[in-house]
Formats: C-alpha cells, structure tokens, sequence
C-alpha cells in the first residue's frame, strides 16, 4: 500500500530547531500527526488529498504528518493500529470512509476526534445519529459537507433568474425532510416554492409532470431516488421540453444539461480541511461544528442558456455577487 | 456501396450484441444502486451522460436563421389529427390536399402536384421523401402520431443544415427518446367513416439501454364514392444505447404494411378508362443507426447509416376498351425505391461566441420500375454532399449565420448551395432577422429517367419522357422577419415577409413525339417556367391564462409565373389561415378547436372544372384524462362539406373517439 507523508519543514532536520520551536510555541510542540481515511484510486478523493496538502505548504509555520490510510485497508485483518494510535486528528473523506473508521473496534482511538470531508449533509445526520445513540457520546464529530446550503442555491436563483418567481421541487423519500428549511428560504427569497415527494421511481416523470404545469424553474435536490445517473436522461428530456430550465448541483449534471449549478470542488473542499486542522491545532483538537463548503464553484450551461432563450450573467459576476452576500464585508 | 445489404446486416448484428451484452451486466448495477437508502457521493462527483447535446438543443427562434414553426406534442394532441400531413395546416404558407383518401400531398408555397417535390423531410435525422418522383408518401411512412416528440419546420430553404432537397422548407420530425415512454400504451380510435386504429407500445430501460416498440393497425374507408380506402399495419422500434457517459448509440426499425385503394369508380365519370379501382400493395421499411460522441454540450460527433425500402405493388385489368375491340390488358406500376445514406457531423464551439458544424455524406438512391422507367434494370442515383455552416455573434446583439452545401450528384453533377442570415436582437423581447440563400433541386430519377408508355395493342401511349440534359432547379430566397414578446398582453409574434426566385422549375411539359402513334405527343421533363412567390406569414402566439393558449397562423401568398408550361401561378391559395385555440375546462375537461380557412388552389395537373374550390373547416376535440389513461372525441369539420384537392373528394363531417390506456 502507498503510504504519502507530508514532513513538516521543522521536524525534519534536528532536535535543537525542535526544542526552539517547543519554546516558542507551546500550542505546536511537536508536528501534528494527521490521518487521513480515502480511497486515493477516486479521482475527487486524490484532488482533495491534494487541496489538503498544497493548503497547508502555503503556510509553513507549523508541521502536519499526513497519514492517508487507504480505504481498502480497512476491509481486511490487516488494518494497522499505529496508523491511528498517534493520530491527533482523523480525516475520513467520503460518505464510505465515514461509515468504516467511525466503526472502528480500536479503544485507544475512541476519543480521538473525527473529521468528516466530502460527504452529503444528509448522510453526515445519518450516520453520526446511529453513532451517537450507540456509544460513545462524548467523541468530537465534525464534517465538511459536500453539498451546498439551501440559501446559498436560493440566492443564485434570485440571481441568475430574478423573472422566475415560481419554484418547482421533486423531493423523495430521503431527501423530504429538507421541506420546512426549504420553505423558510423560498419564503426570504420571495420565491414561490412548488413541492411534490416521489414515492418510487416509477411515479418520478409524473410527479415531475405534476410540478413542471406549476413551475417557471427546477431545483435539483440531492436524493439517492430522484437524482441520479440513471434518471438524470428521463429528467432533462422532460424539463427540456417544457422549456423549464433545471439547477443542477454537480459539474456533471451541467455538462448533461442543467442550465447551470454552485458546487464544490474536491480541491476547494481540501483547502477548507486544512483551514479546519491549523484551527483545530490551536484549540487541542477541539473541532468546529460541521460546516458547508465556504469555497465553491458556479458553472452555467450556456449551449442550455442560449436554447432556452435565457441570457445570465456570466460566471464570475454571479460568484461576486454571491460571495457579497454570503460575506458582506467583502 | 450500393450492393451493401450484407454491410447493413453485420451492421445491425453487432448492434444488437453490443445491446444485449451490456444489457445484463448494467441491470445488476442498477439494482443495487436502487437498493442502497444512502445518497451516493456518486451522485455529485461521478460523470454523467450529456444529454442535452448541441443537436438535440433546439435554436430559440429569435437566433434561428429562418423563420420557424414548432409543432409540440400538445398541439399534435389538441389538433385532434389523425394523419400526420394534417398538422402542417398549422404552420402559415403550408398547404395540404387530399389526393385521395390516403395520398396527401404537403407542400410550402405551391408548385405541387400529388408529389410535393420541394421540401426535406426528416424524421430523426433520416431522410424520407422518394427518390423515385419526389415528395412524401405521408400514409407509408412507418411512423405512430404518438412516438412524436415535437415537428420544427423551418419555412425556407436551408440546404447546408438539412440536406439535399431543403429547397422550399424543411420538415423535421422528432421522435420521443426511448427513456420518455417506460411502460406500456393501449390506445384504441374508432369513428365514422370506417375509422378503426389499435395501438400497442411498450417502453422499458434495461441499465443503460432504454427502448420501445409499437404495433399498431390503421384503417378507414376514405372519401365517400372514391375506391380510396386503407389498411396499415406498423411496427416501430427504438433504442437507445448508452456504453459510457461519452456515447450513445440509436438503433431504429420500422415497418409500414398494407393494401390501399386505388383508380377511379365507374360513377366518377372517369376521364381515363385505363385507371379504373384496383389495389395497391404497400412495403415500407427502414433501418436507422446512429452514434454519437458527447465531450459536452459544445461538441459532438455522430456517425448516421439509414436504409429506406419502399415497394409499391399495383397491378391489375383494364375494363375492355372499345377502341381496341372491347379487349382487356393488364397493368402495372409497381415501384421499388431504395436510398442508403451515410452521414458524419461534428459540431463544435472553439469560442462562446463561435458555433460550427460540418459534415459529409454519401447517398445512393435506387428505383426499379419497369413501367414507370421502361427498363427492369434498377437505376441508381449517386449524390455526395459537404457542408458546413457557422453562428458567430459578433455582439451580444448582432448574430451572423453562414453556411454552404457543396453537392455532388450523378445527374447534374457539381453545384453548390450558400446562405447568409443576420439577426439583431434589439432587446430580450424584440428581434429582427434579414437572410439570403440560395438552393437547388436535384432532378429525381422519375424526371431524369421518366419512359413511360402505354401499349394496347398495336397502339403506343407515350405519356412521359425524362430527360438527360436537366438543370437543377435554382431558388434565390430573400427573407426579413421580426419576432416580438408582448409579455404584458400574453402575446408572441412571428412575422416574414419574402422574395423567392425561382428558376427552371422542372415541368411535363408537352412535346412532339413521333413514336407515339395516338396523338404524336409525349410529356416529357424539362426545365421550363421560372416563378417569383412573394408574400408575408404571421404566427401569434397568445397565453392569456395557464389554462388557455391560442395560436394564429395566416399567410399570403402571391406567385408570379411564366406560366409557359404549366399554370403555377394559381398552384398556392392566396390567403390561408390556422388557428388552435386549447382551453382547460372545469371537470378536468381538455378542449381544443381548429379552424382552417384557405382560398381555392389548383393543384398541378388538375384541369379546371375538376379543382377543389376554397375551404373552411372547423375541428373540435375534448378530452378527459383520468389515472392512467385519457378518453377523447374528435369531431372533424363540423361545418358544411369541403372539397380536398379535387371536387370528388367532398370532406364532410366525420368524428371518432379515443381510448388511450397507460399501463405503469
């Protein structure tokens, strides 16, 4: 198995620079020892690794030991204790890698603190729920999620299409429980919000149907039923031909037809986790609440744009005007 | 190429292997990707299919380089049609005739007779109009109304963009994609006029192929006093193959079978004995393959093969003829008509502001007609094709559209098509459009191949000569058109004013023959008249409500012509005028009402006393949909009766009802 080690630049030549650092800051004694739970064959969870680490060079005042223990390894007998033993911090990315280290049977770990990175905010409730209820209360749980806030959506909507005032939902049984935050931010929006929940798949285009007759616009809402690979053709055929422009949440979904999306990069996820681990350093590993991504991305289908007859602004004022509004002070 | 069938079938085979290898194997992922409750990080961070591809995104009409009307689903419904050729009334400057019962013939701006040879006519990319004389036989057409997904006709010719013979206009039919019909359609329609139609569809995904295929069987008794009566039997298929998020493949089959009335009644006081009531004997195939490579919404490649079959089988007895001694002779018209066309496309956006297509293909089209063509050899028509056309928006406000077609054909060999079209968007609301282009009609096999006689006897009929010295037809279209969004008074407006020149119109023209022994004369194909159409179309769109949509259509219409051979200044009515008016009505009612008005035309070839007058007719349509399923009734000119392309051919009112059942 690859073993990727980050040394800090402080730690590696002699004990003497060593104890001038101990002396000088208490808080960063010694480097920190950081494991980190992927899968480095995926390409997202490369590029995270990778935002991880170009993030922490650009400040080299204090020293990390990056541990990637590969995902796989957890599966078998082989899994090694001391990759975890020393751990000050433990990163998981990927709803998978949360679900098996957080499983971990290893005692001397069970405090250690968990970082959750690149996981859907649903997944995060469901598994750190199950968790809590079955042991260990007092472990200190975290994420970055890897979907984007519902005002955040609603704010570029208002945006890119101030002339569609009525919103239309397909939400599933998964994803149903968003509705009330969902209503609140349609309400401070001024959007009029259209909502029905697909029981199966097999009613997915009806009910679709049945919102399309009401909606100027389609948000797309992450949900395991209504929004995947396989539906995905079925859903952009239909939208398209009631020319209803749909709000995607990933890249992908742009490229296959959305009009367009905010998401999150894997590498603008990285740089996040790195801000989250020099912050924790300071505070003995005491994490921050989980958080959505404070970086992100806005990408607009503008082939989708121009047959729909929208015209948007482009990308980089939408990102500014966004940012203003998540950030005042900018 | 020609002699492929063998190509064609390995073609297919591995085809249907790719389909039924993968078929299995992306079942098992599906199942077990429905299985989990967990949303997949997948979902976010994994690819996905383009499925909005540069060509199946349509233009917004403010940006298209011609005018253009669009035909959706909802109005294919509310029109309440039963044949396809009926929806082009829709759309302003087409005009539709009843030959007969089932020979439509669908024509932009005249110039037609029962073959309406000026217009390109796609479905799903796949050219259908005869090679044998031109035009569309709309009822052979293996096609159910219902697998449409929507018509967008562009009213002027565009040869660089749709191919050889989008001379007039362009028809192009799209199909519903496989994915849009899982499930399974029952429809059932019966009426007066022995109007009986069954349908049966199915619609499934099997992982990453989706498909359909509908059976159906149509049949109505035509016109009353006319031998014009039809029995079609259809069977389509559709699939389509996604191997990765890049590709997909489409596989299409169809199948078009059944007998048709045709000749006239002895009660039709008959001008020609010879044509008296037989049967014709229709095979309509086709076999339709295409892939197509998605990097993104800006790129695209497709590789498209199609094969079209079409036989007509129409032989029967003449009554015995008191000329030649009360004796009876057998006759024929049987015709074979085959086209093999491969195609490649590549679209491509180097800039925002820059869009690109081009292309190439190759065609053989292929007729066998001893009567029609005087030979039992299967003559063959060869015709290679570049193209290539570009939008580039100069400003946000200011869109150049340029393209060219480069033709190279067996008959009159190398000619080339350009066009050059400029729209200013003055705001979101408003824009003007001006363009000039120029296309040609390549002669068909019939008009260059024609040798047509009549033998009884020791008499020799010469009725129709081609000619091998013909000239492609010219058309020089200049056209300026305004589109404007009322959005306060819930109104869309589409207007066009044009100037079309069109030279060496291929006519029959009359001509000494000495070899004919009854009168001396034959009709023989040349490049004859020139005519100049002008005129103005609107298209009104108008949305007072959720509930309510109207649209108007109306065209003027003027033809000038030297009218040397033929009359074809009269061949298009001088005002025309649609109107769809589809209103959601309490007790989850859905009504719709057509009204069609059009000033007389005479069609080519009809003398005078027998040509239609000017008709009015008025449709309505309610339907009721419930569960899974829609009941509806179809009342079809409820006014006074109406002549169809000639006076025997009376439309009165005729209604039917419909049972459509959806099956999850």
């Amino acid at each position: 198995m690859p073993r990727f080690v980050i040394n800090g630049v402080f730690w590696k030549p002699h004990l003497l620079l060593g104890l001038l650092l101990l002396i000088m800051s208490p808080a960063i004694a010694t480097a920190a020892n950081i494991t980190i739970v992927a899968n480095p064959q995926e390409d997202s969870h490369a590029e995270l690794i990778e935002g991880v680490k170009a993030a922490l060079a650009r400040h080299p005042g204090n020293g990390f030991n990056i541990n990637i223990v590969p995902l796989a390894s957890l599966d078998n007998n082989s899994i090694r204790e001391r990759d975890f033993l020393d751990a000050d911090l433990i990163v998981t990315v990927g709803t998978t890698a949360a679900q098996q280290a957080g499983q971990l049977s290893i005692p001397a770990i069970a405090k250690t603190p968990l970082l959750h990175a690149l996981i859907p905010k649903i997944n995060f409730d469901s598994i750190t729920q199950r968790r809590r209820t079955e042991a260990n209360p007092a472990r200190d749980l975290s994420a970055i999620y890897l979907d984007q806030p519902l005002p955040r959506q609603f704010d570029l909507l208002r945006l890119a299409l101030p002339q569609y005032k009525r919103l239309g939902v397909v939400l599933g049984p998964a994803s149903q429980t968003l509705l009330p935050d969902m209503e609140d931010a349609a309400e401070k929006e001024g959007l009029h919000l259209y909502s029905r929940t697909a029981r199966n798949e097999g009613s997915l285009i009806a009910t679709l149907n049945d919102v399309l007759a009401e909606s100027d616009m389609i948000l797309a809402i992450p949900d395991p039923l209504i929004f995947n690979r396989y539906t995905v053709q079925n859903l952009l055929l239909t939208t398209y031909r009631q020319k209803t422009p749909v709000i995607g949440f990933s890249q992908a979904y742009v490229r296959a037809g959305a009009l367009m999306a905010v998401y999150s990069t894997p590498t603008q996820i990285g740089q996040q986790v790195a801000e989250t681990l020099r912050l924790a350093a300071t505070k003995n590993w005491k994490l921050p609440a989980p958080q959505y991504p404070h970086n992100y991305t806005i990408t607009i289908n503008h082939q989708v744009a121009r047959s729909l007859g929208l015209r948007l602004p482009n990308e980089n004022d939408l990102q500014l005007r966004l940012q203003q509004i998540d950030n005042p002070s900018l | 190429m020609y002699k492929n069938s063998h190509a064609l079938k390995v073609a297919l085979l591995t085809c249907l292997e790719i389909m039924l290898s993968m078929t299995g194997h992306a079942h098992a992922e599906n199942s077990k990707e429905t299985g989990t409750k967990m949303l997949s990080d997948e979902d976010f961070l994994g690819k996905m299919p383009v499925v909005l591809s540069a060509s199946r995104l349509s233009q917004p009409p403010a940006e298209a380089p011609a005018a253009t009307t669009l035909i959706d689903r909802d109005m294919i419904n509310a029109s309440g049609a039963r044949e396809l050729a009926d929806l082009f009334r829709l759309v302003p400057g087409f005009q539709v005739g009843y030959a007969s019962g089932h020979w439509q013939t669908v024509t932009y701006h005249g110039l037609a007779d029962t073959y309406a040879k000026r217009l390109q006519v796609l479905v799903d990319g796949r050219s259908v109009y005869t090679p044998a004389f031109g035009g569309v036989q709309w009822s052979d057409l293996p096609l159910a109304l219902d697998d449409i997904e929507r018509i967008e006709v562009i009213r002027g010719p565009n040869m660089a963009s749709y191919g050889a013979n989008a001379f007039q206009g362009v028809i192009n039919i799209i199909t519903r994609h496989a994915s849009q019909d899982a499930g399974t359609r029952i429809k059932a329609i019966a009426g007066s006029k022995g109007v009986a139609e069954g349908f049966l569809r199915h619609g499934g995904t099997n992982g990453n192929l989706d498909y359909r295929f509908t059976v159906g069987h149509r049949e109505d008794n035509g016109f009353d006093n006319r031998n014009d009566s039809k029995r079609v039997s259809l069977a389509t298929l559709r699939a389509d193959y996604r191997p990765n998020t890049n590709d997909t493949v489409m596989f299409q089959f169809g199948l078009n079978t059944g007998p048709r009335g045709m000749g006239e009644l002895p009660a039709q006081n008959n001008p020609n004995p010879t044509n008296n009531e037989h049967t014709r004997t229709v095979n309509s195939r086709y076999e339709q393959l295409r892939w197509q490579r998605s990097m993104n919404a800006d790129q695209e490649i497709s590789i498209q093969f199609f094969h079209n079959y079409h036989q007509a089988s129409e032989a029967w007895l003449t009554p015995p003829l008191k000329i030649i001694g009360g004796a009876q002779f057998p006759m024929n018209e049987d015709v074979t008509a085959q086209r093999y066309d491969l195609e490649l496309q590549h679209n491509l956006s180097p800039f925002e502001s820059w869009r690109f297509v081009w292309g190439a293909s190759t065609r053989v089209d292929q007729v066998t007609s001893p009567t029609f063509l005087g030979t039992t050899q299967t003559l063959n028509h060869r015709l290679h094709r570049l193209f290539a056309s570009s939008e580039w928006r100069i400003t946000p406000a200011w869109l150049l559209n340029m393209g060219a077609m480069l033709e190279k054909n067996d008959i009159t060999n190398t000619d080339i098509a350009p066009r050059l079209a400029v729209n200013y968007l003055i705001n979101e609301h408003h824009s003007l459009r001006a363009s000039v282009s120029k296309a040609l009609r390549t002669p068909v096999i019939y008009e260059n191949r024609a040798d047509y006689k009549a033998t009884f006897g020791p008499l020799r009929n010469q009725l129709y000569l081609g000619s091998n010295t013909l000239m492609p037809e010219t058309i020089v279209s200049q056209e300026m058109g305004y589109l404007g969004n009322f959005p306060a008074a819930h109104l869309a407006l589409d207007i066009k004013i044009f100037q079309d020149e069109i030279k060496g119109l291929i006519s029959a023209g009359q001509v000494s023959y000495a070899a004919d022994n009854v009168d001396g004369k034959t009709r023989q194909f040349l490049n004859g008249d020139n005519a100049t159409i002008r005129g103005a179309e609107t298209q009104i769109k108008y949305t007072p409500q959720k509930n309510t949509q109207v649209i108007l259509s109306y065209a003027y219409t003027d033809i000038n012509s030297s009218n040397y051979w033929i009359r074809y200044s009269t061949t298009a009515p001088a005002n025309s005028l649609s109107l769809l008016a589809m209103q959601n009505l309490p007790g989850n009612l859905r009504g719709s009402l057509g009204y069609y008005q059009t000033d007389k035309v005479y069609y080519i070839g009809m003398v005078t006393k027998e040509s239609a007058g000017a008709m009015k007719r008025l449709d309505l349509r309610l339907a009721r949909p419930f569960r899974g399923g829609e009941i509806a009734v179809v009342a079809q000119n409820v006014l006074d009766g109406y002549q169809e392309y000639r006076y025997q051919n009376v439309f009165d009112s005729r209604w039917y009802a419909t049972l459509t059942l959806d099956l999850q």
